[in-house]
């Protein structure tokens, strides 16, 4: 896979040159809700037909490109919207994409292999969806929600919930993910499948790399700029 | 994660020019290598005790006319591998004093096998103390985890404190990149420590 050298990312990059060559980049338009036949148009020009602003788009495209971002964010309670739209398009594409297509791959090498470490992942993996399942779940009733009552101008300055709850309650999503990669690379022999078991380790490297990026965005777009907003 | 070993080999040569020729053909064997030069024994010996390194590359001349130095260097870099870079006759006895020997008429295939496989082995040695290869009693402790055991009931079973059954429990996962529950049990499983039946999934 070619990979952008590092390079400045204005307002007046055409965003195809970047998509072209960088493929991460078309679940990051997917998660923004963006058509992905982007023509010629530069950045700028995307994101006001769309209504993202640039300073946004260009955070969250550093962290899709670089896996994380260094620059100060200077962002306002407009860009709320988007931001929960991106995690909630995340949690869709996680929900009816990425876990089922996991599951089919699971389903599949433990038909081939009736051995008792893979039968135990896939219970492993069960149990990993349930715990997931409740984290999702709760960011849609209550912080999803919270969000949208500011977004609203909704709040009322009693509001039973505070980001510092959800800060607290945060946790580590991924790393269950890696676990089963640790087991299926090191540890689980197999005797047939071996193109089952390379399609679920991309896929679930695929999936560990957007929680991971999920997350990212929670803990350190959307968290600092809400507790920026409740101080004020 | 595994973190690959970066090997560091000290040189001490008084030519320039076997030096420099030295250093071409290490860094053209790909390897993570960190190279250092010493002009003579007295010099390596100084920081050898805060730096050690992996690989010593030595003209022989210095076991000849420096021998007490280069038996101190010996003592102090046990586990180091002691390698001549010989370009004129030596006696056997010593060349005997090294581990290996590298040839100056050497081509750079053999230059470079030759370091693969020392630095191959180096890096395994270190691997293999730091990841994976759990202690007997820390795979005692993992076959009570998979078998559905607390961390205080395991602490009973092997009269040590819990401090001590968390301490061990780090210590795999650090080894297995494995934390939860059912996850080590899958380890130990896969890895026959413990039978299905046996474990806390049955």
């Amino acid at each position: 896979m070619k990979k952008t050298i590092k390079q400045s990312i204005s307002p007046d990059t055409i965003l195809s040159d970047l998509i072209l060559d960088n493929p991460q980049l078309l679940l990051m338009m997917e998660h923004f809700g963006l058509n992905i036949v982007v023509h010629k148009d530069t950045i700028r020009q995307i994101c006001e037909q769309n209504q993202i602003s640039t300073q946004l788009f260009i955070l969250i495209l550093q962290l899709y490109l670089y896996g994380e971002v260094f620059e100060k964010q200077q962002l306002t309670k407009n860009d709320l919207l988007p931001l929960v739209n991106f995690l909630k398009n995340s949690h869709f594409y996680f929900r009816n994409e990425k876990f089922p297509e996991i599951e089919q791959h699971i389903n599949k090498i433990v038909l081939n292999n009736n051995t008792p470490p893979i039968k135990l992942l896939k219970q492993f993996y069960k149990e990993y969806l349930v715990e997931v399942e409740k984290h999702l779940t709760y960011e849609e009733k209550y912080v999803f929600p919270y969000i949208q009552r500011w977004i609203d101008n909704n709040k009322e300055s009693n509001d039973s919930f505070s980001i510092n709850q959800y800060k607290k309650r945060h946790t580590d999503i991924e790393y269950k993910i890696l676990e089963m990669k640790n087991l299926l690379i090191k540890h689980i022999e197999l005797e047939k499948d071996m193109v089952g078991r390379r399609k679920l380790l991309v896929s679930l490297s695929e999936v560990e790399h957007d929680l991971y990026l999920h997350s990212y965005v929670e803990d350190n777009i959307l968290i600092p700029l809400i507790i920026n907003l409740e101080n004020r | 994660m595994r973190k690959e070993v970066k090997i560091s080999i000290a040189i001490v040569e008084p030519s320039d020019i076997i030096f420099e020729g030295l250093q071409l053909f290490l860094n053209k064997t790909n390897k993570q290598i960190q190279v250092s030069r010493f002009e003579n024994i007295c010099t390596l010996l100084e920081i050898v005790e805060n730096e050690p390194f992996h690989i010593l590359i030595l003209n022989p001349y210095f076991a000849q006319a420096e021998k007490n130095q280069f038996h101190r260097l010996q003592q102090k870099c046990s586990n180091s591998h002691f390698v001549a870079i010989v370009y004129q006759y030596y006696p056997k006895e010593i060349i005997r004093l090294f581990d290996d020997k590298i040839s100056i008429t050497d081509d750079f295939a053999t230059f470079s096998s030759f370091i693969h496989k020392l630095v191959d082995s180096i890096a395994n040695i270190h691997e293999g103390s730091t990841a994976e290869a759990l202690s007997e009693r820390e795979k005692e402790v993992l076959i009570h985890i998979a078998s559905g055991l607390s961390n205080k009931e395991i602490a009973d079973k092997l009269c040590i404190s819990i401090h001590t059954v968390i301490s061990h429990r780090k210590k795999i996962t650090e080894k297995t990149g494995i934390k939860s529950r059912s996850g080590l049990t899958i380890y130990a499983i896969s890895n026959k420590l413990i039978s299905i039946e046996h474990s806390f999934y049955r």
